[in-house]
């Protein structure tokens, strides 16, 4: 008699985990659906993710006509020691989203302070680079991939100065908030076989400035994390109200625990800068001023 | 263990409640089967000695420091025709790529030529890149790869060969990855490629987990054979199934307890553990001596329960004087600092307790409940004039082991001379053993992994790695060439040594961007003269490397460097050669500087050495123990002394043996050499027990104790308990010979050792221990031998 009763409670609680099964396998359709939905029709008006991702390069990477930062490079691997560069950076755009020219002079450590790398950004072609070594005396050019570590950090040499928007597709998954922040949420898939096969971009609504970037490699692992930091209105030399939205802040970690921190200071936009001051002469000797 | 008279009533009680021992064996077996799920392996060797010993600490803060994978598998390409063509090149690009996308493989750090990072310099210009970002169709293209690969001290021996035959990918592995699981991938996409090349897959992390896997084979597969082998021997022993099942079930209920206890307490299986359950099975088989004690007195006695009483007081004392001495010598295991020894030592002492409880009470439980007709056939064939089949061969043994005691009896002095002969031979053989751990020799020679270590190892860097870690008091030293010439010196010594295959520091990457800040001139590959060039140097390689390369040499403030040193061999003896360049650079190097070794080699070398220290203090300690349990046993030093004499011939032949052989004295043997002891002294304990009760029963108050006397009675000793001897010795050699076929070579050596020292030791005392007995039995059995006065002459001789 015991056995029966024991056989139809087995039974009782067998349909009972039947019925949540069931329950659970159309909540979870149900919202797959809703997810759907949301993708099929861009709750935002005119967030064309193509366009949201060209804003946020020019936000981001053609601020201002030049600029002048100092920028310190932290990079570590888990809890040990860290390594430190402390540089002065300037830019001049040729116009927005188009060539670039980018100077760097080391200050940190102390046996590269007069080391300095000059780079012309050309659109659709490869970059050139210079380096000046005071050791041997000498410029010299460098060829390097665009997706090599900059300046042995964790990120890649076009994170530093832009990537090609249409090197990727992209896709608007939704609107997310980060931080406070409402963004929009892009993602990415690269178009040539790359070191990531997808990235998700996470733009601020308001000043298109990228507030998180994770990026995917070829096993589905998620392999880099970008998070932007602090946002200054950083005012224009040369306009007058002008202020220019700029990430202070950023970090990018690795998975396999290495991680580089970049904070930016005594940032400047619209300096007055020309195309002939990206020189060999001042890639040997900068100019004082610029110097912060 | 157990004391005479207790043991006697839990005789008593197995024979007047049988059933009742029955099933609670039963029921505390299927206990012990509960936790058996939960059983894992531990076959990291770094688990071999505690995770708080200095190597291991050592180790982990160079890993810290310099952020080294702990794991790295080396996969070779080798074709016999070049490896330089584009075919060849685009199945290496192919199969990189495809490593890059297994779970486990620390993906951005693999190293392989295809996809490395190289600096160069082409007409003034400085290319960072990969050294073959396309693969290269034209000759020429392929003639300036090669140039590239062979003037590139970073690549030439460590990427690829000098012959151009072999390429490696060095594939470090994420912490917890299976070294197996991956390497069965790895081996998997070079299934698939076609082609003449062929693929090697070898580095530590991949043998410890095929020995891993393995080892629940060895588990699995082959304790049952064994436990089939015993089964069948002892059928044919005793001819009766129910006597084989009782037999089998106390191993069974034995090994069940034991590794059930180790699941419960939350213990791994190492490969010591691994081999337990062949162990107990075997050490189970000295219950034989009630089996064959009861098929005699079976035909004595008439009544069954009297025949079981009697069976046990006859062979208690011996049997419980084994167990203890088992026990013993496997105790002495728990005092040693390898951590897998000890355990292995608890679980067969456990068991080795359990299996003696079941032959005072399980074992005459079942013989009291044995069906008649089992019983009549396991007496017949003991039963003289008996109808049973197994009778003439019977008297046949028989009459064979009294011809061998004979022989021992009265040809005393001729064998005592050639044991001596032999001893001398054995302990030469003994000065020439080797002390060596070398897992990969672990394997046969036909696997995989040995084939694929020794083909690397032949044609790049080596496949065994050490660092040593070289730190100053002074910040940023080495930023200066100071720094840089002291590692320098450190890698010119050590190449000189053959088992060093390749070496590598910061000092090489300053010297490669200095030959490419000038041009690619090879006259340039020196050290900058200034600290400043040094240092824009470093920055230059620091922006043009992975942040992983850099921080592999060199830690953020310049205090510490490390040398990568790849070594040809997994020897210890190879390490040795390291630390001893190690030691004289020490000596004449700038003062401040600090060398630490450390790495999976070091690792190996400072286990090596545990392992002989422990086996020296285990075998001392085994001596020792041994001989107080042979003295308290027989209550008289002199027989002793006797008992011991076969047992250190044994032990000292199989020395010899191993030394000639030139065999890697290793772990497992070491393991052995203490266990040998306990285990072969059994056979001595029932010798001379046996032989002394029959001489004080044949010739009570020393009346007959005449030379004839004695030698009647070692021939009978030779004849009924020797009979014990010899089936026990078949039965724990037959068990073990099944490891022989072992797909590991410590289980095949360990197999080979047991089944050579069974053997060896039943011989040496059905024939050494007569010849003895005869040759001093005016010192061992005293006056009384010749006046024959006192009242117990035997057991008190005068020293005692």
């Amino acid at each position: 008699m015991r056995g029966a009763y024991r056989l139809r409670g087995g039974l009782f609680l067998g349909s009972l985990l039947g019925v949540a099964i069931c329950v659970l396998a159309a909540v979870a359709a149900g919202s797959g659906e809703g997810d759907q939905a949301g993708r099929a029709v861009p709750t935002t008006a005119g967030s064309d993710a193509r366009w949201i991702m060209e804003r946020s390069n020019l936000a981001y990477y053609y601020a201002g006509s030049d600029t002048r930062y100092r920028m310190v490079l932290e990079m570590g691997y888990r809890e040990e020691p860290k390594r430190l560069r402390v540089m002065t950076v300037l830019r001049w755009n040729e116009a927005p989203g188009g060539e670039q020219r980018y100077l760097l002079y080391f200050q940190q450590p102390g046996d590269v302070r007069r080391m300095s790398c000059m780079t012309r950004k050309h659109v659709g072609a490869a970059d050139e680079r210079w380096i000046y070594v005071p050791a041997s005396g000498r410029v010299m050019q460098v060829r390097a991939p665009e997706r090599s570590s900059f300046l042995g950090s964790e990120l890649v040499r076009e994170e530093f100065s832009g990537r090609d928007v249409d090197a990727d597709q992209h896709r608007f998954v939704r609107d997310e908030r980060v931080g406070g922040h409402d963004c929009y949420l892009v993602e990415s898939t690269p178009r040539q076989t790359e070191d990531f096969t997808r990235y998700a971009t996470w733009i601020d609504r308001v000043t298109f400035l990228p507030l998180r970037q994770e990026f995917w490699n070829s096993r589905g692992e998620r392999s880099r994390v970008f998070v932007g930091g602090r946002i200054a209105e950083i005012p224009s030399r040369r306009e007058r109200g002008r202020r220019y939205p700029t990430l202070m802040e950023r970090s990018m970690s690795n998975a396999s625990g290495r991680w580089t921190k970049m904070s930016l200071d005594s940032v400047a936009y619209d300096v007055g800068l020309h195309d002939t001051d990206f020189s060999e002469e001042h890639l040997r000797i900068p100019m004082r001023e610029w110097l912060p | 263990m157990i004391a005479g008279p207790r043991s006697f009533s839990l005789v008593q009680f197995s024979v007047d409640r049988p059933r009742t021992v029955l099933v609670a064996t039963a029921l505390l077996t299927l206990l012990a089967l509960l936790p058996l799920p939960r059983i894992r392996t531990d076959t990291n060797p770094k688990n071999m000695l505690p995770p708080t010993s200095l190597v291991r600490v050592q180790n982990a803060e160079v890993e810290r420091t310099f952020g080294l994978y702990e794991d790295v598998i080396v996969v070779g390409i080798r074709n016999e025709g070049g490896l330089l063509n584009p075919a060849t090149l685009d199945r290496i690009r192919a199969v990189t790529q495809a490593i890059l996308a297994i779970p486990g493989v620390a993906a951005e750090d693999v190293t392989a030529f295809s996809s490395v990072t190289n600096v160069t310099s082409e007409g003034g210009v400085i290319v960072v890149g990969p050294l073959m970002a396309s693969t290269p169709r034209t000759p020429e293209e392929l003639e300036s790869l090669r140039r590239a690969l062979m003037s590139n001290r970073l690549l030439a021996d460590r990427m690829v060969s000098r012959d151009g035959r072999t390429a490696a990918i060095y594939v470090p592995l994420e912490r917890g990855a299976n070294g197996k699981a991956v390497a069965d991938r790895i081996r998997a996409i070079a299934r698939r490629e076609r082609g003449s090349e062929r693929y090697y897959v070898a580095g530590d992390p991949v043998a410890r987990d095929t020995f891993g896997a393995e080892m629940f084979t060895m588990m699995g597969f082959f304790s049952p054979i064994a436990g089939a082998i015993m089964f069948l021997a002892i059928y044919r022993m005793f001819r009766s199934v129910a006597l084989a099942c009782s037999m089998m079930a106390v191993a069974t209920v034995a090994i069940v307890w034991s590794m059930g206890a180790l699941a419960a307490i939350g213990l791994p299986v190492h490969i010591m553990s691994s081999m337990s359950p062949v162990f107990l099975m075997a050490i189970a088989t000295d219950s034989i001596h009630i089996f064959n004690e009861f098929s005699f007195r079976r035909r004595e006695t008439p009544d069954r329960r009297s025949a079981v009483l009697a069976t046990m007081e006859a062979v208690g004392r011996p049997v419980r004087g084994t167990a203890l001495a088992t026990a013993a010598g496997f105790c002495v295991l728990l005092l040693m600092s390898i951590v897998p020894v000890r355990i292995f030592g608890g679980v067969i002492v456990f068991g080795t307790i359990v299996l003696r409880v079941l032959s005072f009470s399980f074992i005459p439980a079942v013989l009291t409940l044995l069906p008649e007709r089992s019983i009549g056939r396991i007496a017949g064939t003991a039963a003289p004039g008996a109808r049973s089949a197994g009778e003439p061969r019977a008297e046949r043994g028989e009459r064979a082991l009294r011809r061998l005691a004979g022989a021992g009896a009265r040809r005393s002095r001729i064998i005592l001379a050639a044991a001596c002969v032999l001893a001398v031979l054995a302990g030469v053989g003994a000065s020439r053993i080797k002390v060596n751990n070398n897992m990969i020799d672990w394997f046969p020679h036909r696997s995989d992994l040995w084939q694929a270590d020794g083909i690397l190892n032949g044609a790049l860097g080596g496949t065994s790695v050490a660092y040593i870690e070289v730190s100053s008091r002074e910040p940023e030293f080495f930023k200066s060439p100071e720094g840089l010439r002291a590692l320098e010196t450190l890698q010119q010594r050590l190449e000189r040594l053959p088992v060093v295959g390749k070496t590598f520091s910061m000092t090489d990457y300053i010297k490669r961007i200095n030959r490419v800040l000038h041009g690619d001139d090879p006259k340039w590959e020196t050290i900058p003269p200034d600290g400043e060039a040094i240092g824009q140097y470093l920055f230059i390689f620091s922006g043009s490397a992975r942040a992983s390369d850099l921080n592999a040499v060199v830690d953020p403030s310049l205090q510490r460097a490390n040398v990568t040193v790849q070594l040809r061999s997994w020897d210890a003896s190879a390490m040795r050669q390291v630390l001893g360049v190690l030691k004289e650079v020490r000596a004449s190097a700038p003062a401040g500087l600090t060398f630490t070794p450390a790495g999976t080699a070091y690792f190996n070398l400072v286990w090596n050495d545990e392992v002989l220290w422990d086996m020296v203090r285990g075998f001392l300690l085994a001596l020792v123990v041994v001989f107080v349990l042979l003295v308290l046993n027989f209550r008289s030093l002199r027989w002793a002394v006797v008992g011991y004499i076969p047992l250190l011939l044994t032990v000292l032949i199989i020395y010899g043996v191993i030394g000639w052989a030139g065999k890697d004295f290793d772990m497992p043997i070491a393991v052995l050499s203490c266990l040998s002891l306990g285990m072969a002294v059994d056979f001595s304990i029932h010798f001379i027990g046996r032989f002394r009760e029959r001489l004080r029963a044949e010739a009570p108050g020393g009346a007959g104790a005449d030379d004839s006397a004695v030698t009647e009675a070692l021939l009978w000793t030779a004849a009924r308990p020797g009979r014990g001897i010899l089936r026990n010795a078949l039965l724990f050699a037959g068990a073990f010979s099944v490891m022989l076929f072992a797909p590991l070579t410590p289980y095949v050596t360990v197999g080979a050792f047991i089944v050579a020292m069974m053997l060896m030791s039943a011989l040496l005392t059905l024939l050494l221990l007569p010849a003895l007995i005869i040759a001093l039995r005016a010192w061992l059995l005293g006056p009384e031998f010749r006046s024959g006065k006192r009242k117990n002459p035997i057991l008190l001789p005068r020293s005692a």
